[in-house]
């Protein structure tokens, strides 16, 4: 199901902007043991959805990071706290329409080629080559400046916006010698190295002896598993296939139950969201907006629908996120009079009727369509619901502009302006198809888009995120739980669960015990 | 006297359970020699084959509980036997032949492989070997390359082949006793002939004894030498054939030769048994034929009737000896003139119907691109005409196409060339509003009655539906109608609510033709509408269709493929081979002076109800089947079978010419006027 | 019989022409975008231009399938949109998969249902014929995922005998190749025996009521070779008729099994295909289950011909 939750969702993994790190939940679950060196670490895995079918980067189309990630490292990785640190980048400077990064020295491609700057222009200007690798899109040429540094010359000032790019998918560097050939042999400076594959079936890899941080990872490899998304990724743990999987809120029952299963959970920053169709009737007044957001009980939906293991959204950032802004977390608390008061006001005091539109087969937008739906009948609003499956979302809401809202699932983002940009920006799809571009709005993000300082697009997209909640421009309802499962006995250290569905997982303290 | 080969005495067959069980044959005795032939002769309903499978022990063990007195073969009491032992039995020292040749082999295997399994199944012997003897069978049964036939399924094989694969099955071990279950009566006359007389003379070859099963007694005259007459599941009557024939005991043997139709002068109402063999459930106490017996006195109904002997016979009459029982003292021979003329003989009298040069041809396809590669001819080119109030019969072998022309005459196909007059009015061009009118005026009756009537409409709404669509009538006048038809039929009106199952064979065919009568048509085509029927039955059908003509003024298109039946009834008879007619003339002219070769093989081919006649009968007996309709024979279509063939029959297409008696044949004898004497003309007069 | 082979095979072609071509029209009718789905809502524009372009997505329908239909004879069928493998890779690695699978659940199908079937068909109105109707009900009842997970969840979860999930290529290990598709087989088979048992049954009965069984009876054959040589082979017309359209139903119902037991099968393929519009997977897909089924129906008749002679190839 995961597998067309991404889909649908869209907005994946393909635009290079990494979803965002999550202060205070750390996600995080511990196991005693001794760790076995050599032992591989099984990880049920839907690769239909993760894996395009080629270790070329260049190629990549789906939320390839679990394996890629794996195999070339990154430039630059994220902290916890969604900060840049340095990956096989040493350092980075961002200047106008520049970006200027030093490598690190003495990294080697597990084919013993050195990682220098030759190495990686060769490997960046390949990957540019992917359409869907949006902030190398923004590279406009590269220069060598030395063995070890290279200067990025860029169409605009959009030099953050790269390097949260480089965070994800885009500076995955395959070695020289095997840029023709990486779609199945690949080569990189990663942790890991290819082993086998056998498609659609299991990808193993093994430790890469030439890693530059030899001592960061304690697994002997990873075997990637073809595990069905949804409950047979819950059986294929429970049947001792698998070591680790992640899974849906859904089956957080079955897996609790089982006692040999850890669970690793982390409120990610993609969100359960209503979209509203602002030039469709009566949803361009505000007040009809804000009775909407007033009827809504968030809080039952997350009990309902995730568990209890989501969080509750107020604004489209959580709680901890940089761009967060506690002023307005309580700006709608439900209130189901105050909905009908502000219905009144607004001259529909016997409701009105709106179609939502819902993508078909996505268990959590069903889900929460169905309580939306209800809740909304409380108010005296008839709201009907047509599903819609994922290839025909786009055409049916977006294109064809047919029904009045969208309940879907957004996912996160690594660059906080980009969390709002498509929605309101000027020009974007989404924005026109919704009658949402909003010139205040798109002014501020795109500042923030091509600012160089971190705090001051911080400060740019919280006033932004501001201006979206006073006008209920989108109803965030709760922040989804990344939920992974591991088995007791075969897994110790920490097991971390991702920022997101598409972000890669972090192994880097996960060890097979010795049996 | 030899010991006999199969004794029965007592014997009770009884179905369901125990709680519910029916007697369904009940005190069977007879005993039948090595050499000899019994005929177990009753109609439908009496038990005979109920009989036959409970001796060869062929009734399903659960269902149905088998006790016997005596039953005994070859000295072994077959009752002792296990059911392994029984079934090394079957299929080796008995076999059995049965009714359905069409339906009794398994389509999925070739004949030769059925047979040799026969033949493994009780004897060690290799495929080789087998597959050596099931040709060897084949070949004594007349099939011609019998090597090569063997490798071929039944579907290639004709009605008449199949019977004789059935019964080189049933010799493939030499067997000690047949037992043949009505083997011919799904054949044509032709062929059964045929048939009789291969198992006549298997039967001197083999000096097996045989069971013949059968309801027809022309059968029984020609090939049994001892007969037991069953009626209601009890032996009636045990006697050999000639003093049968010539001196019933029991009055049922005695009503059963009246009913047939050669007993009667043709044209007077046949001789019948009034109503209908009793149901197991319902059987009377006392003497079960009490009900249908012109002697009964009270106390035929007041005990238990035993078996009395009667001289050389025996007869479960309590009346034996003392009633003056008629046998078929000589087949009726008259050659009398005609009860009345034909109306056609009346000047100035159009034909009601008038058929010219009616063809009908269906394409044959084959290939890759389903090309017509060939015609079948199945109507070519005949003329017929039909007075008011005339009958005229139709007659011939399977396949010769007297059902086309049915179907054609009443404009349920259309034809390849020709034309159909009623009252002058031309059916096959007439618009629809006019064809309907036209259409009130024929009307049809066919053969099956099980499946022409409509099993989920009650009898009322049956005869009630051509009203409905041809004429406005309140529902009142037309349930008055109903009854009023169904009244002309002989059924009362309680039949009204009845649906088609609770009636019997006789009474659906009365009830199709109180269907057919009910727009008063002026002509009704009778499609074989008593072929399956007993023969007590089907003369009560006879007679009710002549009493509706003479009421009623009807013309009867009748079409039959037993001769001595369309004798009976019809005015004019019409002779058909492949396609043609071949003679056509006056009932008893063709009947008794046939002029036309084929004529004359059709009508020796019947078994004549008089076993000494039969005996001395010479037979024209027809050997193979028809040809392919698909290739016709060039010239005269009959000449590759025809035992007078000459020259110019195999390139000659014969005209049609009239005879002096009055019948038109198409044969280049007649025309040569050398009409050879009439076989069966001999054989009548002999008896 | 070659006629017959070489009439099948003149309408094979324009068949699988007439097919595919309906794909492609009919998949052009399904709203959706497949390039705006690759691309993401926030996406601009002309990014999902580029990938218009880059698959050749806003050609005119008869220039892209012209394409395709040349790449098709020459055995290209072209490669996923989502995933950078050419279909008939793709097709290559899941197909053995699929036909694993469903193959397999065609023998659990015959060896269930027409035991099953024979028992009930030779003692009908017995105990064991109305145990098998239960059954048979039973099984009809029972969704196969259902049938699924209660397996996966005793066989393999509780006892852990079988594993839960994945599969073996067979020329790797036979062994691992049956015990992982033991419950798959069983899954997607259940539902096919019990209908196939009644089929067996109901013309088993009919036919031990033919003519000819009971001139094999008065032959004095066993009842074991009544059975096992008239009856089965007359009985098995029936239910071989629809043994296609069985086939045609364990096929589909493979996707749903396929994802249970993660088993990288055409199903599955196929069916993030349709999620996605991927339309070169659709179509190749297509083709190729077409051209299964039409050599399916072929078997079945030159099988047909063998138990009904009547029936000529021609």
């Amino acid at each position: 199901m995961a597998a067309i939750f991404a889909l649908v969702v869209g907005a994946c993994s393909g635009a290079g902007d990494e979803p965002s790190a999550r202060g205070g939940d750390s996600g995080e679950s511990r196991s005693e043991g001794v760790p076995d060196p050599d032992a591989t670490l099984r990880y049920g895995i839907d690769l239909t959805a993760a894996f395009t079918g080629s270790f070329d980067p260049a190629k990549v189309r789906g939320c390839d990071r679990p394996i890629l990630d794996l195999i070339y490292d990154r430039l630059v990785r994220r902290d916890a706290d969604n900060q840049l640190v340095p990956g096989l980048a040493k350092s980075w400077e961002i200047g106008d329409n520049a970006l200027t990064i030093q490598l690190k020295p003495n990294v080697k491609f597990s084919n013993g080629e050195a990682y220098d700057a030759e190495a990686v222009k060769a490997g960046l200007l390949h990957n540019k080559t992917n359409p869907l690798f949006g902030a190398l899109q923004k590279v406009e040429s590269i220069d060598v400046m030395g063995p070890l540094e290279l200067r990025l010359n860029l169409v605009d000032n959009s030099g953050l916006r790269v390097l949260y790019g480089f965070t994800s998918t885009d500076s995955w560097i395959i070695a020289p010698a095997a840029l023709e050939t990486a779609g199945d042999k690949p080569v990189g400076a990663g942790p890991f190295v290819l082993e086998r594959y056998a498609p659609n079936s299991r990808i193993v890899l093994r430790r890469n002896p030439k890693y530059f941080q030899p001592d960061r990872f304690k697994l002997g490899g990873v075997e990637f598993i073809q595990v069905g998304a949804g409950p047979p990724s819950v059986t294929a743990i429970r049947s001792q296939s698998v070591d680790l999987v992640r899974f849906l809120p859904e089956s957080l029952g079955a897996v609790r139950r089982d006692p040999r299963l850890g669970t690793a959970i982390r409120k990610s920053g993609a969100y359960l969201q209503v979209q509203f169709r602002l030039s469709s009737k009566p949803l361009d007044d505000v007040r009809v907006r804000r009775a909407i957001a007033h009827a809504i009980d968030r809080k039952a939906i997350n009990e309902v629908v995730l568990g209890g293991e989501g969080e509750v959204a107020s604004q489209t950032f959580p709680k901890g996120h940089p761009a967060y802004v506690p002023e307005v977390a309580d700006r709608y608390p439900y209130d189901p009079d105050r909905a009908r008061q502000l219905l009144a006001q607004a001259g529909h005091k016997d409701g009105f009727d709106f179609e939502m539109v819902v993508p078909s087969g996505v268990a959590l937008a069903e889900r929460q369509s169905v309580i939306i739906q209800e809740q909304l009948k409380e108010v005296g609003i008839r709201a009907t619901i047509r599903k819609a499956l994922g290839s025909e979302l786009a055409s049916i809401y977006y294109i064809g502009r047919q029904g009045d809202a969208l309940v879907a699932a957004a996912t996160a983002q690594a660059n906080p302006p980009i969390m709002l940009n498509p929605f309101f920006g000027k020009g974007q799809f989404a924005a026109i198809s919704n009658g949402a571009e909003n010139p205040q709005i798109s002014d501020i993000l795109s500042q923030a888009l091509t600012t160089q300082d971190t705090d001051k697009m911080i400060d740019l997209v919280r006033q932004a995120s501001r201006i979206v909640v006073d006008q209920a421009l989108e109803l965030p309802i709760a922040f989804v739980p990344q939920l992974v499962a591991y088995d007791k006995e075969r897994v110790g250290g920490t097991v971390r669960a991702p920022f997101d569905f598409c972000e890669a997982d972090d192994f880097s303290d996960v060890f097979v015990k010795k049996s | 006297m030899s010991a006999p080969l199969l004794e029965v005495e007592g014997l009770r067959v009884q179905f369901g359970s125990s709680g519910g069980a029916l007697t369904v044959v009940d005190d069977v005795g007879f005993s039948v020699e090595a050499g000899k032939t019994l005929g177990l002769v009753g109609e439908s309903g009496c038990g005979k084959t109920v009989t036959a499978l409970a001796v060869m022990g062929l009734l399903p063990p659960k269902a149905s509980r088998v006790q016997a007195r005596r039953l005994r073969f070859d000295g072994r009491d077959l009752t002792a036997l296990s059911r392994a032992e029984r079934r090394q039995l079957r299929g080796d020292a008995m076999a059995m032949v049965f009714q359905e040749p069409m339906t009794s082999l398994n389509p999925a295997y070739t004949v030769g492989n059925q047979i040799a399994e026969t033949v493994q199944a009780h004897r060690s012997s290799d495929r080789r070997s087998a597959w050596k003897r099931a040709v060897e069978v084949l070949e004594l049964v007349g099939i011609p390359d019998a090597a090569g036939r063997a490798r071929d399924y039944p579907h290639a094989f004709s009605g008449g082949m199949r019977q004789r694969v059935m019964i080189a099955m049933a010799l493939a071990n030499e067997p000690r006793i047949l037992i043949a279950d009505e083997p011919t009566t799904a054949l044509d006359v032709t062929v059964q002939a045929e048939i009789l007389d291969l198992m006549r003379s298997l039967q001197q070859e083999l000096g097996m004894a045989m069971v013949f099963v059968t309801h027809d007694l022309g059968v029984v005259a020609d090939i049994c030498h001892d007969v037991a007459v069953l009626y209601a599941g009890q032996v009636v009557e045990h006697a050999g054939v000639d003093h049968l024939f010539s001196a019933p005991a029991h009055p049922y043997t005695a009503g059963l030769l009246a009913s047939m139709p050669q007993a009667t002068p043709a044209g007077r109402p046949l001789a019948i048994i009034p109503g209908e063999v009793p149901r197991p459930e319902d059987q009377p106490p006392a003497c079960r034929f009490a009900p249908r017996c012109p002697h009964v006195q009270a106390r035929c109904e007041a005990a238990l009737v035993p078996l009395y002997r009667a001289g050389a016979a025996s007869s479960r009459c309590v009346r034996v000896g003392e009633l003056p029982l008629r046998g078929v003292v000589s087949t009726v021979d008259d050659r009398s003139p005609r009860q009345r003329p034909s109306p056609l003989d009346l000047p100035h009298r159009a034909p009601l119907l008038e058929v010219r040069g009616l063809s009908k041809s269906f394409p044959v396809q084959r290939g890759v691109l389903r090309r017509t590669v060939g015609r079948v001819q199945a109507v070519d080119g005949i003329d017929l005409d039909i007075g008011a109030g005339e009958t005229l019969g139709l007659v011939g072998e399977s396949g010769s196409g007297k059902s086309t022309v049915a179907r054609l005459i009443l404009r349920l196909v259309e034809p390849s060339a020709g034309s159909v007059r009623l009252n002058g009015q031309p059916i096959h061009s007439l618009a629809a509003a006019p064809l309907r009118q036209a259409r009130r005026q024929m009307q049809i009756v066919f053969q099956d009655p099980y499946s022409s009537l409509d099993p989920r409409a009650t009898v009322g709404a049956t005869v009630a539906e051509p009203l409905l669509v041809h004429e406005d009538l309140s529902s009142a006048e037309r349930e008055e109608r109903v009854i009023e038809l169904l009244g002309r039929v002989g059924l009362g009106r309680h039949c009204l609510d009845r649906y088609p199952h609770e009636f019997s064979g006789g009474q659906r065919q009365r009830i199709a033709v109180a269907r057919a009568l009910a727009l008063e048509p002026q002509l009704v085509v009778c499609d074989e509408p008593v072929s399956s029927l007993d023969v007590s039955t089907q003369s009560q059908v006879i007679n009710l269709l002549m009493r509706l003509q003479r009421e009623l003024g009807l013309s009867y298109l009748f079409i039959a493929h037993d001769l001595s039946v369309v004798r009976h009834i019809s005015d004019r008879i019409a002779v058909m081979y492949l396609g043609r007619i071949v003679e056509v003339g006056d009932a008893e002219e063709v009947y008794l002076r046939p002029t036309h070769p084929y004529t004359q093989a059709l009508l020796s081919a019947i078994p004549l109800p008089d076993p000494g006649a039969q005996r001395r009968r010479r037979r024209t007996v027809l050997r193979g089947d028809p040809p392919s309709p698909l290739q016709p024979p060039p010239g005269c279509r009959f000449h590759t079978r025809c035992p007078h063939v000459m020259d110019i029959c195999r390139t000659a297409d014969p005209v049609a010419v009239t005879t002096p008696g009055g019948s038109t044949v198409a044969c280049h004898l007649a025309t040569a006027d050398a009409i050879p004497a009439g076989a069966a003309v001999e054989a009548q007069s002999s008896g | 019989m070659l006629a017959f082979f070489v009439r099948r095979l003149l309408l094979l072609t324009p068949l699988l022409i007439l097919i595919s071509f309906g794909v492609v029209a009919l998949v052009l009718l399904i709203p959706g975008d497949p390039a705006r789905q690759l691309a993401g809502i926030d996406a601009p524009q002309a990014e999902v231009t580029a990938i218009r372009e880059q698959y050749e997505l806003d050609e005119p329908l008869l220039v892209q399938y012209g394409r395709w239909l040349g790449g098709a004879v020459r055995g290209d069928l072209g490669s996923s949109i989502f995933q950078d493998r050419p279909v008939v890779t793709e097709l290559g690695d899941r197909l053995p998969v699929t036909l694993s699978l469903a193959v397999g659940a065609l023998a659990v199908m015959l060896l269930i249902g027409v035991p099953a079937g024979i028992l009930a068909g030779t003692r009908p109105g017995s105990l064991l014929d109305r145990l098998i109707t239960v059954f048979t009900s039973l099984s009809l009842a029972l969704p196969p995922f259902w049938v699924a997970m209660v397996l996966v969840v005793l066989f393999a979860v509780t006892w852990r005998v079988v594993p839960a999930i994945g599969y073996v290529r067979f020329t790797d290990s036979p062994v691992d190749w049956a015990t992982h598709l033991y419950l798959p087989w069983f899954a997607l088979g259940l539902g096919g025996s019990a209908t196939l048992a009644r089929q067996v049954r109901g013309s088993l009965v009919d036919v031990l009521e033919q003519d000819y069984i009971r001139t094999a009876d008065a032959k004095g054959l066993p009842p074991r070779r009544i059975i096992g040589k008239h009856a089965l082979k007359n009985a098995a017309i029936a239910p071989l008729t629809v043994l296609g359209i069985q086939f045609a139903y364990l096929l589909g119902g493979t996707v749903i099994i396929e994802q249970i037991f993660s088993l990288g099968g055409v199903g599955q393929y196929f069916f993030v295909a349709l999620v996605n519009r991927d339309l070169p997977v659709i179509r190749g897909v297509v083709v190729v289950v077409a051209l299964t089924f039409i050599t399916l129906n072929l078997v079945v008749d030159v099988l047909y011909t063998y138990l009904n002679p009547k029936v000529r190839l021609g």
